[in-house]
This record gives C-alpha cells, sequence and structure tokens, in this order.
C-alpha cells in the first residue's frame, strides 16, 4: 500500500522487540491512543501561547513515538514542527499542526486495524 | 542467549518508550529499573550504588536533568564512572551521539528499537561492566591485602611485595645501606622487675613513637626485638641521601627518648637510649621459611650497627668511621676512639654525635621540641 500511513517493517520489528506478543502490541497502540491527544492539545495551546519550548516538547515526544509504530510521514511532520519550534519560529507552525492532528488520524485507525489483525501485513 | 541478563536502567520521559524497551529487554532476560527523568535516575544509582545497576539506557531529551547532564554526573562519580551508558537516539539526532560518545557514553540504541540491535549492544556493554567489575574486585582484593601486609611489614617492603619488580628484589640482591640499631640501657633489669603489664604498656608506647620516627625519615623497619629496633635505609627504596636520614632519624630518636624517659621517670623505671650506626655493604631479600619469611639485611654493616649500639653509653649515637664520613657536614659529633669490638678483629675508629648543626646552631635552644 503506497498510501500506509504505517511503515510496515517498522511495525513488525516493534512486535519482535516486544518478544512477539500480539496483546502486549495491543496495549502498546492503547497507550500510544491515549498520550497523543493531550500531547496535541499541549502542543496547540503552546503554539497558540507562543511558547516555544512546550511545543518542542510535545512535538519531541510525538515524533518519537510515533517513530515507534512505523508512523513515518507522522514522524516527519513532528520533526519538522520540532525543529521549527526549537529554532523559536512559531509563525504559521499552527497549520503544521493541524496537518499533523489530520495525519494521526490516520494513522490511528491503522494502528487500531493492524493492532486487532491475526498477521502483521 | 547463554549470558546472564544484567539490571538496566531505563531513563526516558516518554511512557510509550519506556514500556517498549523493559518488555523488550525483559524478553531477553534482563531486569529492568525505570526512571522518568535524569533526577530520578541519578538518585536511583546513587542509592542502589556501583554494583546496583549493570547498563544505563539514557534518553537525551528529557525535562528536569537531561540526558547530557545526567550523562555528564555519572561520569563525574568515581563509584559511577565505569557504568556503561549507552545513548538512546533518532537516526536524525546522530550529531547528539557523537557528543554523548565523546562525553564517554559506550554506545547509542537508534530509534524506534530493534531487538537485533537492542540485543548485541547491550551484550557488549554488558560484558565490559562484567570484566571492569572482576577488575575492581581484583583491584580491591590487592588494596586489601597491601593494606593488611602494611600493618606487618614496613610499608616499603609491603609496597615491595605487590609490585612488579618487588619479586626480583626479594629474591636478594648486594646494596650499600645504612643500618641502625638502637636499644634501651637497663631494660633488661627493668624486664624482670615490672609487671607484664606495665611492661607492655611502656613498649608499645616506645614502639609508637619510634615506629613514627621511622616512617617520617623513610627507613625501612626491620625489625623490633623487644627493646631493640633495627632499621635500614636505602633499601627496597633507593636514597641518595640515606646516611643523613639515617642519623638524623637517630636524633630525633633520642630527642623523642628523653621526653618519653621524663614521663618514666616518674614511675621510677630509669632507663638509656644508645643508638649505632653503621654504612657498608649487606645483601637484602626474603629470608626464613615457606609460610614464614622476613625481609631482612645481612652482613657485618648489620652486625657493626649493633655491636657499635652494644658499646654506645645511654645518650650516645656511635658510628662507624663511613657512616660518620657522610654525615660530618650535618652533625658535630667527637671521636670517642678505636673500639674493640665483638667479631671484629681489628680495632674500630667511632665518633659520637652531639647534634645536628642546625639544631646546634640555632643557639642554645635546648630545651625546644
Amino acid at each position: 500500500m503506497p498510501d500506509d500511513p504505517i511503515d510496515a517493517t517498522t511495525f513488525a520489528d516493534l512486535l519482535e522487540t516486544v518478544g512477539g506478543d500480539r496483546e502486549f502490541l495491543a496495549e502498546l497502540v492503547e497507550t500510544y491512543r491515549a498520550d497523543s491527544p493531550s500531547l496535541f492539545a499541549e502542543l496547540r495551546a503552546a503554539v497558540a501561547a507562543d511558547d516555544a519550548a512546550s511545543a518542542r516538547r510535545a512535538a519531541h515526544t510525538l515524533k518519537s513515538t510515533s517513530a515507534s509504530f512505523g508512523a513515518q510521514r507522522l514522524s516527519g511532520m513532528c520533526r519538522e514542527i520540532e525543529a521549527a519550534a526549537a529554532a523559536g519560529n512559531l509563525v504559521g507552525l499552527d497549520e503544521s499542526v493541524e496537518l499533523a492532528a489530520t495525519e494521526y488520524a490516520r494513522v490511528e485507525v491503522e494502528l487500531r486495524r493492524r493492532a486487532s489483525a491475526d498477521e502483521v501485513t | 542467549m547463554s549470558e546472564p541478563g544484567g539490571r538496566i536502567l531505563v531513563v526516558d520521559d516518554t511512557r510509550l518508550n519506556r514500556t517498549i524497551l523493559a518488555r523488550a529487554l525483559q524478553t531477553q532476560g534482563h531486569e529492568v529499573v525505570e526512571a522518568d527523568n535524569g533526577r530520578v535516575a541519578m538518585d536511583l544509582l546513587e542509592a542502589e550504588g556501583a554494583g546496583g545497576i549493570d547498563v544505563v539506557l539514557l534518553d537525551l531529551e528529557m525535562p528536569e536533568l537531561d540526558g547530557y547532564e545526567t550523562l555528564r554526573r555519572i561520569k563525574a562519580q568515581e563509584a559511577l564512572r565505569d557504568l556503561p551508558v549507552i545513548v538512546i537516539s533518532a537516526v536524525e539526532e546522530l550529531v547528539s551521539v557523537v557528543r554523548c560518545i565523546e562525553m564517554g557514553a559506550a554506545d547509542y540504541l537508534p530509534k524506534p528499537f530493534n531487538a537485533a540491535v537492542l540485543r548485541a549492544r547491550l551484550s557488549t556493554s554488558l560484558a565490559a561492566k562484567r570484566l571492569r567489575d572482576l577488575e575492581r574486585d581484583y583491584l580491591k582484593t590487592i588494596d586489601r591485602q597491601r593494606s593488611e601486609l602494611a600493618r606487618f611489614l614496613s610499608p616499603q617492603v609491603a609496597e615491595l611485595v605487590s609490585s612488579p619488580d618487588g619479586e626480583a628484589l626479594l629474591d636478594g640482591h648486594r646494596r650499600v645501606i645504612t643500618a641502625v640499631f638502637s636499644d634501651l640501657r637497663g631494660f633488661t633489669a627493668f624486664a624482670e622487675t615490672a609487671e607484664p603489664e606495665e611492661l607492655l604498656d611502656m613498649l608499645r608506647e616506645y614502639h609508637a613513637e619510634m615506629g613514627r620516627l621511622v616512617v617520617e625519615h623513610g627507613g625501612t623497619l626491620e625489625h623490633f626485638a623487644g627493646d631493640g629496633i633495627l632499621v635500614f635505609f636505602n633499601d627496597p627504596v633507593l636514597q641518595s641521601d640515606h646516611e643523613q636520614r639515617a642519623v638524623r632519624m637517630a636524633v630525633a630518636m633520642r630527642e623523642r627518648f628523653e621526653a618519653l624517659q621524663g614521663a618514666w621517670r616518674k614511675r621510677g623505671y630509669e632507663l638509656g637510649f644508645g643508638v649505632g650506626m653503621a654504612v657498608g655493604h649487606a645483601t637484602l631479600g626474603r629470608i626464613g621459611f615457606e609460610g614464614r619469611y622476613d625481609y631482612a639485611a645481612i652482613g657485618t654493616v648489620v652486625i657493626m650497627a649493633s655491636r657499635l649500639c652494644s658499646e654506645a653509653r645511654g645518650g650516645q649515637i656511635l658510628l662507624n668511621q663511613r657512616a660518620y664520613a657522610a654525615v660530618e657536614e650535618i652533625v658535630v659529633g667527637e671521636p670517642v676512639g678505636e673500639l674493640a669490638l665483638k667479631g671484629f678483629s681489628r680495632h674500630v675508629p667511632a665518633h659520637n654525635v652531639l647534634g645536628l648543626r642546625s639544631d646546634l646552631d640555632a643557639g642554645p635552644g635546648d630545651e625546644a621540641v
């Protein structure tokens, strides 16, 4: 699937890393789904308040956790937000955040599907 | 996979990363301790000490205390310095990794995590840690043995036993030394009448005071035998000024004895202190038998010092010709004639040392010290 928001190899690696335990993998996805919305909320608030340090931290965490699941496009978007915030440049960043949030929605759906699937595809 | 697991500290502020790593590590047979920032990690490491954790997996971006500062603090502590730290880093953060390796990090773990890479990195760091622990244990053992030896042997000899060229020196060698023999006049009579406790107390005090002076002047204490003390200089450590060190020690001992004698006199002991000092060749090394060896000096120089000591009246420091010639410029002495010493076919010219020039020039400061 060329437009797959999740990189299959990375996702398979993650499953192997946790010892092939699919249930545990599903728990990880749940943790990610539980934590990410508040990180996006933090990110939006920080950008609105011109708080570059907080924006950078939230983007950094989202970049890192998204990468763990193979959500490479989302991770890349967060990396750019992180870099912009690190440079203190928050202008127009709210738009980037919304684009990332849209990508996150796709990622979340796909992760749920994969986590409940019998096979890693 | 047959290697035993380690105890791994995972330091990462992101819960998800910690959870993934913890599970991955447990799957590979390790025990996991988690910390969500550097401060918590440092508290934990300091509480557990060096033995508690085998490897630290350290994230860099963290609130409170970030990875760089945590790494710096770990490397700054003697007890934690050897603890391998593996830095967790995304591929695009490789610049940070270089900085961390320069700061002393052992390795890095790329994010997202990969089981095979994690296993390889950990087994390398664990092996290094175990080697260092072994090394540390050995060093501790050697240190303990050395300090234990130092309680029985003179420090120079204890050092020798555990030094690389010690074995050769212990095997035996010839060298010019200065031998100093001292004992107490009137001691035998005192020992016959004193209570054993009184005698031991007095000897302990005497040995402690004299022993301190031996160490201060860098002498090698060969042995205490009752009131007799044999010290030599220029071995095993070479001392270009061994004759002068020896005579300074002898003078200091005499002064110290006089202070002790002041107190002993009040208790009714009447003792005198005599010294014999000689310079000459001796054979030095290990003598004795398996289970009980001594480091000893053997030669006429030792016998000469002992005989001169026997000849000395209370308060005298008698030197043979060679010893006196070597210290003449720093002492004030007087010839005491040619002495007939037991075991020596020729008469031996000897000098008594009245004091150090530096002390005597200072004026009538006899009351000093």
